[in-house]
């Protein structure tokens, strides 16, 4: 390393300082920036008035955050009690597999493959009222009563938008716990089966424990995927009827750029960024704490 | 082997089983909307699972007709997702040769992960003001930048681990001591040896530009730089009656992303494992 280390100043002008400039106008000033601009008026025409902390106590005020808030916190929950077991189950399942291995990889992995906003458009046409498969599924049982009009009801239109949302997730969690199982050294498995080790038994009593800072990275993620979420709300039903099917960043993309009120959109972009580090910080902390008790 | 013998054969079945309801719940929706699209109204009314009787191809040349755009489009979220690879590839591989072989400082290299952890809509509002204030407002350079900014960090991520363990020292060394610059060094040894590394960050920017939504909706929608994605979602408020045409919508959408898949599985499996992971 000693003879690269000499160029040391003339290579971070040349390969860094270009990059980090652009990086940090762009993404590190920006955190300020929206910051700055949560605690102003600003109709995103005329220049922003600083107004303190207004944005947010009205949003704390406001009925539609709530219902957002915990729109997001429900879908946060579904995703992690759904995505990240199945994601577990599945990968093992395809990890055991021999001669199939590759198509059923290649099948688990394809929904995250498509784009959030295709896989939505799809949804919509497989919960439409009057054709889609859903209600004719429910029919066909003689479960009439069940049909349902699942993207304008505004008791179901949340379970609705979820339902792409767990169909993504589920694909990313087996992809990612197939990679950590794949770690898992071959003779810890092979030994467990020379002693006559149940496959289930190797699920919980190996696999499970083994993999287990791979889910913390799954749960991590799928947090992060959550409050990212915005396709498949916003192409289902606009976030309606109302905001019973908003997420924040569905909120925040109407406040902002429908309502064009760029203050009140700063403060839930920073509400959003908030959760996010909050989550992340804390899933970590419970990590740690984890691994030192092993 | 014996590992055969001990797997009892009902659990086998019962593997064979969850397994095929996955993948059919993996499929189906996507053969369903497939099969729709060569339909018309009527028949997926009455017929929605039955397979296209008559075949009719109407629903695409009606896409083309209505959606004059859509070639274009196309060809935009290819300029796009391209684009935004060239640079950051470069950009984050001249980077990661630094911080993995020149100075490895960790406190540099952890400003460049910050990127990674916030969620984009928290700079979306200065972003957007940022390529307004500039003229770039409805421009393809403006939506290129933001793609550019955004995509870094899991870049410099990737290439700066790889290069870290998988880069020797040695040849490095031994090119400086024969006298060559730094430049040459980068493009002849460096970007050669972090092939592997550069193709799986390289996919995994590729599909998430590809797939990108909401950036492309506040920069570029309604112009002549639109994407593909939008394009096709304006078929859910204008003709959101003509679910044959939806659904042949939602095929132009998913058709180039599954050849991808197709062709490059590897590449694209460990571009969405290898942040995650290792991380």
């Amino acid at each position: 390393m000693s003879h690269l280390r000499k160029h040391k100043g003339k290579a971070f002008l040349g390969f860094v300082v270009p990059t980090l400039i652009l990086y940090t106008v762009f993404v590190i000033v920006s955190i300020a920036i929206s910051f700055y601009y949560s605690l102003t008026d600003w109709n995103a025409i005329t220049p922003p008035v600083f107004a303190g902390f207004k944005n947010y106590r009205n949003l704390l005020r406001d009925t539609d955050f709530w219902i957002v808030i915990m729109n997001t916190i429900k879908q946060l929950a579904v995703v992690l009690l759904t995505s990240v077991p199945l994601g577990l189950v599945f990968s093992y399942l395809i990890f055991r597999t021999r001669k199939m291995f590759k198509v059923y990889r290649f099948v688990a992995f394809l929904p995250v493959i498509l784009s959030a906003s295709a896989v939505s458009l799809m949804f919509t046409l497989v919960f439409n009222g009057d054709f889609g498969p859903v209600n004719s599924v429910l029919s066909f049982l003689g479960l009439e009563e069940l049909r349902q009009n699942w993207l304008s009801d505004p008791n179901i239109v949340l379970f609705t938008v979820m339902v792409p949302m767990v169909y993504q997730s589920t694909a990313i969690t087996t992809i990612i716990s197939l990679a950590g199982i794949q770690m898992v050294p071959d003779d810890v498995l092979e030994s467990a089966m020379i002693d006559g080790a149940s496959s289930v038994r190797m699920f919980v009593n190996i696999v499970v424990p083994m993999v287990k800072n791979i889910t913390f990275t799954n749960i991590i993620l799928m947090t992060s995927n959550v409050f990212k979420s915005f396709e498949h709300s916003y192409v289902m039903t606009w976030g309606g009827p109302g905001v019973r099917s908003s997420y924040l960043s569905v909120y925040l993309y109407q406040e902002s750029f429908q309502k064009l009120n760029f203050g009140k959109g700063s403060a839930v972009a920073i509400i959003v960024l908030s959760f996010a580090l909050l989550f992340s910080v804390l899933f970590n902390g419970v990590r740690r704490f984890r691994n030192r008790e092993d | 082997m014996e590992k055969g013998k001990l797997r009892a054969k009902t659990g086998n079945i019962l593997k064979h089983a969850v397994l095929l309801i996955l993948a059919m719940y993996s499929v189906l929706p996507i053969i369903w909307t497939l099969l729709n699209s060569f339909k018309d109204n009527s028949q997926i009314y009455v017929h929605p699972f039955e397979w296209p009787d008559p075949f009719i191809v109407e629903n695409y040349q009606h896409i083309l007709t209505t959606i004059s755009i859509l070639p274009k489009a196309f060809f935009n979220s290819l300029f796009y997702s391209a684009g935004t690879l060239i640079f950051v590839l470069l950009l984050g591989s001249m980077v990661s040769f630094y911080l993995a072989k020149i100075a490895a400082k960790s406190t540099l290299q952890t400003y460049f992960l910050v990127g990674m952890l916030i969620p984009i809509q928290a700079i979306i509002i200065p972003l957007f003001v940022d390529i307004r204030n500039m003229g770039l407002n409805g421009t393809k350079p403006g939506l290129l930048l933001v793609y550019v900014v955004i995509n870094l960090s899991f870049a410099i991520f990737i290439i700066t681990n790889f290069m870290k363990t998988s880069l020797p020292d040695e040849i490095l060394e031994a090119a400086v001591i024969d006298g060559c610059s730094l430049r040459s060094i980068y493009f002849r040894i460096v970007l050669p040896l972090s092939k592997s590394a550069m193709a799986t960050a390289g996919m995994f920017v590729f599909l998430n530009v590809w797939q990108e939504f909401l950036f492309a909706m506040i920069l570029v929608n309604g112009t002549e730089n639109t994407t593909l994605n939008l394009v096709t979602l304006s078929l859910r408020g204008q003709y959101s009656s003509d679910q044959g045409m939806i659904a042949a919508g939602v095929v132009v959408m998913i058709v180039p992303t599954l050849i991808i898949y197709a062709l490059f599985q590897e590449q694209v499996v460990k571009g969405l494992t290898a942040g995650a992971v290792k991380g």
